[in-house]
């Protein structure tokens, strides 16, 4: 093989190459301009005092100072956590418990899996209006149930008081996305072998020995990697407070990203809402990191 | 060994079925009844949305809460929804177009840089939009795009454009690299090799982009509430905002508002389920 030969193939490998390239092209652009410099930008701008109008002065660290001394940014963060805290396990027993029951092989059981995924497709915006309908204290329909079964006295004002609302969230939650992680679920279990399950009930195993005994340490993986998806969405939670609660009352409500985007974009302080930014990189971060841990070796 | 070997076990499957039959029959009328609360709650009349006890089965039904809201301040509801619409097309054809592209690109090209490329668009879809929106306003707004058609699909292929790639590569992977040689050998370019040999074989993926984009895009409220502004408010922004009206509440607007909402979604999703899990799970799962 002689130099030249080499050169000139690699000329039209090269060629070619750069043609091939801009396949890609309309991709990389759209990513470099909204996605990368953005995300170099947003460390950049936390570092100022930015706001909407007149000039951005450099301020270096304070803005991080100022978020680590803030009550309702540190009440949004701590209340983000408690919601991600209950709605976790309501969503994960409902989601195995659904798992469990479409996980046969009887006919129409695939009606069941549309019925439980529905709700999934419908926006987080509908799915508030839906069950803010529904704990409406004057004309809801819970309430009605509840009083005129005897179980309340009087109509609850479900969405004037965090103790009540928060749950009432997580509730509409679950049902808004046990679909979706039964579906994950059943994925992992339709991994485990018929012959498993059989010779575990031949040596005489109960249902629920089965459960958590075999199949439960079987699809640990899989149950860690929907948990961390879980997490990393409650914990981005925006809508269903938003617009349910409004974060209310006096921010009692407030998520980390709802705190986040009224600094930004109702009082403009932009300097300040890129510093929330950042801590809000920093844990879901942390979050990913052990998603991407698990999706590494999703067996063991 | 097959069940059918044990009489006595075989007849405890049976009731055990049984069991599990009769457990999702109950369940799937508890996940329906919210939708079903919604629905009859739209088509009642005045009174009777409001009355003590409410009906399970409306005594009236219309359609004057659907006529209100598409006739509500102007037709303002009506335009909302047109947005939506456009905004919705808009997006799933850019990313349909440029993820197909991209992903045969990655998974059949010879490319520059291809590695590091990948990298940063894997990368990506690990990045949560919501912690980049403040500098994206700032771009936005020194591209003087803020509230325009092009800024909100701009924004929504780059943020949902990585995991179509990623999906339209993988659709790309599994067809034979052999098809490439043998096209090759004919004299055949990239993109004749392209257009002839792999798009017809990745449809499947297209279609799954392409109700993945439909879906996300529709779905979305942050990205239409802080860049939309009003001239391009999308549907959902616009029935959020009854909610947070402080006067009463119009229910009869707000459920109506809400099937509206759910309804072309959910015609899509039970059209093409097969798609729609698909592009949902391999996104979780990303």
């Amino acid at each position: 093989m002689t130099v030249r030969t080499t050169t000139i193939l690699e000329g039209a490998a090269l060629k070619r190459r750069v043609f091939n390239t801009a396949f890609i092209l309309p991709v990389l652009v759209i990513n470099i301009l909204f996605f990368a410099i953005p995300f170099v930008k947003v460390f950049y701008m936390s570092l100022f005092k930015w706001e909407l109008l007149g000039t951005h002065s450099f301020i270096g660290l304070k803005n991080y100072m100022t978020a680590f001394q803030d009550k309702t940014f540190l009440n949004s963060l701590g209340f983000t956590f408690e919601y991600a805290l209950l709605v976790t396990p309501m969503l994960f027993v409902l989601a195995f418990v659904l798992a469990l029951l479409v996980n046969h092989s009887v006919r129409g059981i695939g009606i069941f899996r549309t019925i439980y995924f529905a709700p999934v497709v419908i926006s987080m915006t509908t799915c508030s209006l839906i069950w803010l309908w529904i704990y409406n204290d004057l004309y809801g329909v819970l309430n009605y149930l509840l009083t005129s079964s005897g179980l309340i006295s009087k109509n609850i004002t479900w969405m004037n008081q965090a103790s009540t609302s928060l749950p009432a969230v997580c509730f509409m939650i679950t049902w808004k996305m046990a679909g979706f992680n039964m579906l994950m679920l059943l994925a992992a279990l339709q991994g485990i072998g018929e012959d498993v399950h059989e010779a575990a009930s031949i040596d005489g195993a109960s249902g629920a020995q089965r459960f958590f005994r075999i199949t439960l340490p079987m699809i640990r993986a899989h149950v860690g990697l929907a948990l961390v998806i879980s997490i990393i969405g409650s914990v981005l939670a925006f809508e269903q407070f938003r617009i349910m609660t409004k974060g209310g009352p006096s921010s009692t409500t407030m998520t980390a990203v709802n705190y986040m985007y009224n600094t930004s974009f109702k009082y403009f302080k932009f300097g300040y809402g890129a510093a929330l930014s950042m801590v809000l990189l920093v844990i879901l971060g942390i979050l990913s990191y052990f998603q991407f841990k698990l999706l590494q070796d999703p067996t063991e | 060994m097959t069940s059918g070997a044990n009489p006595i076990r075989r007849d405890g499957r049976e009731r055990g079925k049984t069991g599990i039959v009769a457990a999702n029959i109950l369940l799937a009328l508890a996940f329906l009844l919210p939708m079903y609360w919604t629905f009859i709650s739209s088509v009642k009349d005045k009174g009777e949305i409001y009355a003590s006890p409410p009906t399970l089965f409306p005594h009236t039904f219309t359609w004057d809460n659907y006529a209100k809201l598409f006739t509500a301040q102007g037709g303002a509801y009506l335009d909302c929804f047109f947005h939506s619409v456009v905004i919705d097309l808009s997006t799933v054809l850019l990313v349909a177009v440029i993820c197909v592209l991209a992903g045969f690109a990655f998974s059949k090209l010879e490319l520059i840089g291809k590695r590091f490329w990948m990298t940063l668009i894997l990368f990506t879809i690990m990045v949560p939009f919501q912690a980049l929106m403040v500098p994206l306003y700032n771009t936005m707004s020194g591209l003087k795009l803020l509230n325009s058609l092009p800024c909100m699909v701009l924004i929504y292929a780059t943020y949902q454009s990585p995991f179509c790639v990623y999906m339209m590569k993988n659709t790309f992977d599994m067809v034979p690299d052999a098809l490439k040689e043998a096209a090759y050998i004919d004299g055949a370019g990239s993109l004749t090799i392209f257009f002839k040999v792999y798009l017809p074989l990745a449809m499947p993926g297209v279609v799954t982009t392409i109700v993945y984009t439909a879906y996300t895009t529709w779905n979305d409220y942050l990205i239409a509430l802080t860049f939309g502004g009003t001239a391009w408010k999308t549907f959902n922004v616009a029935i959020a905002d009854l909610a947070n009206m402080s006067d009463v509440l119009d229910w009869g607007m707000m459920t109506s508002g809400s099937i509206v909402s759910l309804l072309p979604i959910m015609a899509l999703f039970l059209g093409l389920q097969k798609y729609f899990i698909k592009g949902m799970m391999s996104g979780a799962v990303k």
